[in-house]
């Protein structure tokens, strides 16, 4: 795929090979630039600031076509070693600096203090307003922390009912979108002969101009939205429905709710969304529904906090009991009591027949699980759900309906209420409907308001030529992207943190959106587009949301907007149930399978749909499972991998109905044979961090069964890929492993040597319920290994032990500690999201990566245990231990790592010099090095994203978490006005306000009240790698599992 | 040097040219040589006018290799430790295996001139000045990687004790501090003792300089040496003196530099057999290249009459004894990892056997024990000059691959699973180890050219023109007796 040669072009780069994308890429380049036009354009605009000039430039025609001719290859540029451009810009930097050592003088710079300062605004102390991220799935609800006005971090808005201040990985990486440098900055009107810069105010005059040439009724103008979940904007659009009867709406997504809204018409007559109270829910049973991996399942905050609160360990309370059965491994498989690969189509068959209440035919194992399956539903009847999942086929959502229904689950641990989408639509279907009628010319103006279709549309739909046949076409977006390219307008939309608006949550409750900040880059919002339509631009975004919220806000209008704004939420705007019960119906099912392989899409766990590729937070981030990072691939298991007779290094052709795509395959344990799994979301070609990162898979979708296609072949390429992957300890055996004989036979956990290891160590502890109560202290069991040496045993015995008391005060001096509890870790990576932003970690590329130099400060260590084909993981997120007794502390030659009173291991960044002594001689290789300059010095836009209380670090220092040491102190700033003590609960770190399960719990482990002591104290607490006598502050809690007996039996024997 | 007869003096045969005559001791240096001889010999090398063209080739072709030295500098000062190999978990990777190893090499060059000179081992007369020039050159080498290895190479003075206004002081619990002393008190004192022990040479070269600039040069650096008998005196209880002070720094500097390793908590760091195994090993390795030198400058300048069969010998003797000491060490570290009962210290060693760079403990196995040790007990291969060049330079691959094991082994799979990885080295980190060679030789060939490399004054009190007065003196003293 990505091949490394420095001077390819764009279209040879990436591993598209088709010639639609050169055409693409060769219609989007008008004339080239040289030089000199360049310096010409830039004279021309003293006016403002040299960066915004550039920034001008880049939207300029050719000028990237210039720069790729002038400085080819720029993009992987911090991945080569040795590049021109590079070396020339360090040597003429250090040329330039040679004759001022010794007496550098800082860059000037205007610092323009408030002549009048903002009432609300302390300096240096942030502001929070409440707002939500909308996400198709659902709105999540937000508190934005706000310094000068400027959004630093986000995080979930503790008063909501729904999510009570827990967020996802998406929601986190958000922040960084506002800020993303790739941004569109301008309107771009490309219906004259010349590209120009325009404005709204042009468009808008334009864009009536072409309204009014329209037949009447706004006959062929169409808006192409994505998933609608604002009310405003459903009314907005009514109104225009009714001015012009003739215009369409087509509300369309990649990965949409297909499935359930056939399943649901079918069932009710009418488009429901079910809402799962897994808080009541004895036995959940997930059909191929990966509910505790991020926003991308609607409801992942609420489903993913009750299954955890219900999943926790806790003496006369019934822990639940989890059954997964999916094809792609999940993290929801993961914690899965049982768990069971199958085929999408085999999983549309176990529905059917758990429906039908009949037999399954399959592997012995499976004939049990069903067995064994069936039983438990019936014995737990009303307190059993069964959930489908969003790419499994409308079939498993009627059977899904079927049995919750004949379970009694209705009302109690599943609620049918109208849908969160405003306008709930079958999508796919209109979107193809919308393709033809643009191919036959019946549609005269596209507007597409967000979204990117020219790269995400299944290819055999071809909208490509579809917008080629449209005259006038709109694309309003984030980025000037690939479809943002191709429309006679693009129109630069402001983001969601810099606009008025408003949207539903999972629970029908609504949001109404502030904005944090002026629009960074002047934009509009979809609002404002069709109040264009309605003529009537005079209106602001906020008073067109103002008076719409008179529709859901109940009371004094007035008052009730203000309440809405400060709370988050509009009280009482949640669904009530609606006491639906569904009927039968026969739906559409999964293509029979022609043989051959079949090929499952899913959404990246990281970019999602591609709508978050050019995010480096989440490109960047491990992929939950795979650990994969900046990459794709072909997912598959090991014996899939065996019969293809291919390995892990190279890349691999999946071609299906005549499209090629490459990938390199990836072994995931756990993944069903006969099928490969490819996610969306890669492969873009738009983009700083988004292009040149892994392959399309749209290009495979099919729009007749977009989440399954038959009839896959897979034709070695005899090319070579290197695999971006964190975890490698596995990688240098896996592939060989494959190859040989051992792919056949029964492998046993011990083949895997890190999983065998982690046993071993007793890095990971775990239980059965059963096994807990025969032997409660089963985290403790007497091997020297587990356990922490007393402080005698010690050759120091008196070891400093935390416990000093201010002399003036009596006061015993805080320690700080932290519990993470295995139990409720359900590995959805929202943590280390939000550690990226509240600490600035630095994004570093592929390249750096895969030698292994993520600066991630917390990683989600994932182990498997058992059978290779069907292993159990765990999670454990894994940061500085903050050890009392730290051997990283000892070996500093500087004394750059130190030891505060408070029982902190700090990193002091300027006293560093960079020996990396003391990552040797961490054993939990938490710390983190700057091995090149990875901090952005030089992106305008980012320096106002930064925490302003957190060093950004530069090159050649070692950093790593410090428990969040800024809001330690803020928090201990803010008791010492109040002159108390800080209270327990007042300190909150970052991974753990975003934990959407509160698996994390940080506090004063010398107060005897707090929640961190009761937890430290219980039997289940344990500390990894005790025995070495580092005496880590972070414990662990013992992961405690409940599985059904007679599977137990059955999966052991 | 001993003086005394041989108990039994015909037991060897009289014939032999290697014995003397009259004291029934070995010889070390061909016989036919005489005081005018040795000075002509020596001297003529630094004072000729007609430098061998070989040498002028020698000069450029590691003249060249040491520019990349600057390259790798440069670049890596610009860029970032990043361009190297280095990463998590192997955060030390080339820069300390390749200290190390220097380091280690350096050794030989102090053992022979300190502790040899007060064990009274005469042989090493022959060959201790260009072992001392060779410590340095080593030392030079060694010591621009700890410096260059750190992430903030400008900073690196931060881990010397300087007063300051803020009154920072370094960690001392640290064994890099330890290291920053042992390494310049090292440096230091094989400088002085270099130089010291060339003065007397450089009085010499002095007197019989024909060039003007060459009798300034010489006259300059041998401060004024007259040869008289206070000088004498004084310059052999300098020479004494400063060999007591050296004598501690053999054993302590490699002992220092084993700490690095042996103070970490990591399994296969955290042993107490590493201060006297890494010792051994610096000498095992510093006399292979002592033999990787003297070998082909014997051959190029003529001097098997100086440096003999004899000396080769002895030199791969102490190799031997040396490198059984280090066979122990490797046998007592897989001892100790059964031993100790320890999960940790037998994962390590499994791994370092068996793992996926289980290829470096094999070809150190071969390379340091089973083709040297295996050989070297018969004196045919060890009086075989090609053979032991060869081995020479087998042993010091094998003791790189010591120092490679020792470092990369253990970190890139330490204690938690999830954070094993690998390690590969970088273009940068190959370019910046094959430069310190060409410098090294280099630096070597410049002080072949304008240095004694032999001392002549030593090699004169090993002339049996010397040695008939001593032992006359003595025989009347035992007939007075």
């Amino acid at each position: 795929m990505i091949t490394t040669s420095g001077t390819e072009s764009l279209e040879n780069g990436t591993r598209m090979t088709e010639s639609t994308t050169a055409n693409v890429v060769t219609s989007i380049v008008p004339a080239k630039l040289t030089l000199d036009e360049v310096r010409a354009r830039l004279d021309g605009k003293r006016g403002k600031k040299y960066w915004q000039s550039i920034d001008d430039l880049v939207d300029a025609p050719g000028f990237i076509e210039m720069v790729k001719e002038e400085f080819p290859r720029q993009a992987s540029e911090m991945t080569d070693g040795f590049s021109r451009r590079g070396f020339m810009k360090v040597m003429g930097a250090s040329l330039a600096l040679a004759g001022v050592t010794g007496c550098t003088k800082q860059p000037d710079e205007e610092i323009y203090p408030y002549i009048k300062q903002p009432e609300d605004l302390v300096l240096g102390k942030p502001n929070f307003f409440a707002t939500a991220h909308p996400f198709p799935t659902g709105a999540v609800p937000i508190l934005v922390k706000s310094q000068e006005y400027r959004p630093v971090k986000i995080d979930g808005n503790p008063e909501h009912p729904m999510s009570k201040g827990k967020t996802d990985l998406f929601t986190q990486a958000t922040l960084l979108d506002l800020y993303d440098p790739d941004r569109s900055k301008h309107v771009i009107d490309r219906t004259r002969a010349q590209n120009v810069n325009s404005s709204f105010e042009d468009f808008q005059t334009s864009f009536l101009e072409q309204v009014q040439k329209l037949p009447a009724g706004g006959q062929g103008l169409v808006f192409l939205t994505e998933t609608i979940i604002s009310p405003t904007f459903a009314a907005q659009w009514k109104a225009a429905q009714a001015k012009y009867p003739g215009a369409r709406l087509v509300q369309w997504e990649p990965i949409n709710r297909d499935s359930s809204r056939i399943a649901s018409k079918a069932a009710f007559g009418e488009y429901t969304d079910a809402q799962y109270k897994l808080e009541n829910a004895d036995v959940i049973v997930s059909l191929d529904a990966d509910f505790l991996a991020s926003n991308a399942f609607p409801g992942f905050l609420p489903l993913s906090a009750a299954y955890a609160e219900r999943h926790a360990y806790e003496a006369g309370k019934t822990m639940n009991r989890l059954y997964v059965v999916e094809s792609m491994p999940t993290v929801t498989g993961a914690k899965a009591e049982h768990r069971l690969g199958l085929k999408p189509s085999d999983i549309e068959r176990f529905a059917t027949a758990l429906a039908n209440g009949g037999s399954f035919s399959g592997d012995e194992f499976a004939r049990k699980y069903f067995a064994a399956l069936l039983a438990d539903l019936k014995k737990s009847g009303a307190k059993a759900v069964v959930i489908p999942g969003e790419q499994a086929s409308p079939a498993i959502h009627a059977a899904a309906f079927a049995l919750n229904a004949q379970l009694g689950a209705v009302g109690s641990t599943v609620v049918y209420t109208r849908p969160v989408a405003e306008i709930p639509t079958e999508q796919m279907a209109d979107f193809r409907n919308l393709v033809g009628a643009m191919k036959s010319g019946q549609v005269k103006a596209l507007v597409i308001l967000g979204g990117n279709p020219i790269y995400s549309s299944p290819l055999d739909l071809g909208f490509g030529d579809g917008l080629g046949a449209v005259p006038y076409t709109v694309h309003m977006g984030l980025h000037p992207d690939e479809t943002g390219a191709r429309t006679t307008w693009h129109i630069n939309q402001a983001h969601f943190l810099e606009s008025w608006g408003d949207a539903r949550s999972y629970d029908g409750s609504v949001t109404i959106l502030q904005p944090m900040i002026d629009p960074l880059y002047g934009g509009v919002t979809h609002y404002d587009v069709l109040q264009t339509l309605l003529e009537n631009t005079g209106v602001s975004t906020m008073e067109i949301v103002q008076a719409n919220s008179k529709t859901y806000i109940t009371g004094d209008p007035a008052a009730g907007w203000r309440k809405a704004l400060h709370d988050g939420w509009v009280e009482g705007s949640a669904f009530t149930a609606a006491g639906k019960t569904p009927g039968k119906a026969s739906l559409p099912s999964f293509p029979a399978s022609s043989g051959g392989y079949e090929l499952a899409f899913r959404g990246d766990t990281g970019t999602y749909d591609g709508r978050f590729a050019n995010n480096g937070w989440l490109q960047e981030m491990p992929r939950q499972i795979t650990h994969m990072s900046w990459d794709n691939a072909a997912l598959m298991s090991m014996n899939t991998m065996a019969d293809l007779k291919v390995n892990e290094d190279q890349l691999i052709e999946l071609e299906v109905n005549g499209q090629k795509v490459n990938f390199p395959p990836l072994m995931v344990p756990g993944h069903p044979d006969g099928v490969i799994t490819v996610t969306f979301g890669q492969g873009r070609w738009f983009g700083r961090q988004a292009q040149f990162v892994g392959s399309n898979a749209y290009k495979l979708q099919s729009s007749a069964s977009p989440y399954l296609s038959t009839g896959l072949k897979v034709n070695k390429t005899g090319e070579k890929h290197d695999l971006c992957v964190t975890s490698v300890h596995s990688m240098d055996q896996r592939g060989k492993m494959a190859q040989s004989d051992l792919a056949h036979k029964a492998t046993s956990g011990n083949e895997s040597l890190p999983g065998h290891e982690a046993m071993e160590r007793a890095i990971i502890r775990t239980a059965t319920l059963a096994e807990m109560q025969k032997e409660p202290e089963y985290a403790h069991e007497s091997t020297l290994l587990k356990e922490t040496p007393k402080h005698d045993d010690s050759f120091f015995p008196n070891a400093w032990n935390y416990t000093d008391k201010d002399k003036s005060t009596n006061v015993m001096q805080n320690a700080w500690g932290m519990t993470i509890d295995l139990n409720s870790c359900v590995g959805c990576n929202a943590c280390v999201v939000s550690c990226y932003a509240e600490n600035n970690i630095s994004v570093i590329g592929r390249e750096q990566v895969k030698v292994g130099r993520n600066m991630q400060w917390l990683r989600i260590d994932t182990y498997f245990e058992g059978d290779l084909h069907a292993p159990k993981a765990h999670f454990q997120p894994m940061m500085c231990q903050h050890c009392e007794n730290a051997g990283c502390e000892q070996v500093c030659p500087v004394g750059a790592t130190v030891h505060t009173p408070e029982g902190i291991n700090t990193m002091v960044y300027n006293r560093c010099v960079g020996t990396r002594y003391c990552s040797n001689n961490c054993p939990y290789k938490v710390r983190r090095f700057n091995f090149l300059l990875y901090a952005d010095y030089d992106t305008e836009s980012l320096k106002f994203m930064r925490n302003p209380e957190v060093s950004v670090r530069s090159r050649g220092v070692m950093e790593k978490c410090t428990y969040c040491i800024q809001r330690i102190e803020y928090a201990k700033i803010e008791a010492d006005k109040e002159g108390r003590a800080v209270r327990d609960g007042e300190i909150i770190t970052a991974c753990q306000e975003a934990c959407p399960t509160s698996a994390i719990t940080f506090g004063n482990i010398n107060d005897p009240a707090a929640k961190v002591n009761k937890l430290k104290k219980e039997e289940r607490s344990y500390q990894v790698l005790a025995d070495l006598n580092y005496r880590p502050r972070t414990s662990y809690i013992a992961g405690v599992t409940n599985p059904n007996p007679e599977l137990e039996t059955a999966e052991t024997a | 040097m001993a003086t005394k007869p041989l108990a039994h003096p015909y037991r060897h045969p009289v014939n032999d040219p290697m014995i003397d005559p009259r004291t029934g001791e070995f010889a070390v240096i061909a016989p036919g040589h005489n005081y005018t001889s040795v000075t002509q010999k020596i001297a003529n090398i630094v004072l000729t006018s007609h430098t061998p063209l070989g040498w002028f080739f020698g000069l450029i072709a590691a003249g060249g290799v040491a520019s990349l030295v600057v390259i790798a500098v440069t670049w890596l000062v610009l860029r970032g430790v990043g361009i190297w190999g280095v990463t998590i978990p192997g955060a030390w990777g080339f820069a300390i295996i390749n200290f190390v190893w220097w380091i280690g090499i350096g050794h030989a060059g102090t053992l022979i001139s300190a502790i040899l000179l007060l064990f009274k081992q005469g042989w090493r007369n022959s060959i201790n000045r260009f072992a001392e020039a060779m410590t340095i050159f080593a030392v030079v080498c060694a010591g621009m990687y700890p410096v260059l290895h750190i992430g903030r190479p400008w900073l690196g003075y931060w881990l010397l004790p300087l007063p300051n206004t803020m009154n920072i002081w370094p960690q001392f619990r640290s064994p890099l501090c330890w290291d920053v002393f042992a390494v310049s008190t090292y440096a230091t004192i094989s400088v002085v003792f270099w130089y010291i022990g060339m003065v007397p040479d450089f009085g010499t070269l002095r007197d019989k300089a024909s060039l003007p600039f060459a009798k300034w040069f010489y006259g300059l650096l041998s401060l004024g040496w007259r040869g008289s008998t206070r000088h004498w005196m004084r310059y052999e209880t300098a020479s004494l003196l400063l060999a007591g002070l050296s004598t501690p720094l053999v054993l302590s500097v490699h002992t220092v530099i084993s700490f690095d390793f042996a103070v970490a908590a990591l399994p296969g760091w955290h042993t107490t057999v590493f201060p006297p195994y890494f010792v051994a090993g610096a000498i095992y390795s510093g006399f292979a290249m002592v033999l990787t030198l003297a070998i082909p400058i014997r051959k190029f300048y003529h001097m098997e009459d100086l440096v003999t069969l004899r000396h080769l010998d002895n030199m791969a003797k102490v190799m031997l004894g040396t490198g059984l000491i280090v066979a122990y060490g490797y046998g007592l570290e897989v001892f100790m990892a059964w031993y100790s009962a320890s999960h940790w210290e037998w994962f390590m060693m499994w791994n370092r056997m068996f793992g996926p760079m289980g290829w470096g403990y094999w070809l150190l196995i071969l390379f340091n024990i089973a083709l040297p040790l295996g050989t070297l007990w018969w004196r045919k291969l060890r009086i075989q000059v090609w053979y032991l060049f060869t081995i020479s330079i087998v042993i010091n691959i094998g003791m790189w691959f010591e120092r490679f094991v020792i470092v990369v082994t253990s970190l890139y799979r330490d204690f938690l699973p999830s954070s094993w990885g690998t390690y590969r080295a970088t273009k940068w980190d190959y370019m910046l180890y094959i430069g310190t060679m060409g410098l090294f030789t280099t630096l070597f060939l410049l002080f072949v050219r304008f240095a004694p490399m032999i001392p002549m004054s030593e090699i004169k009190m090993m002339l049996p023109q010397t040695k008939i007065d001593e032992v006359s003196a003595e025989d009347t003293v035992n007939e007075v007796a």
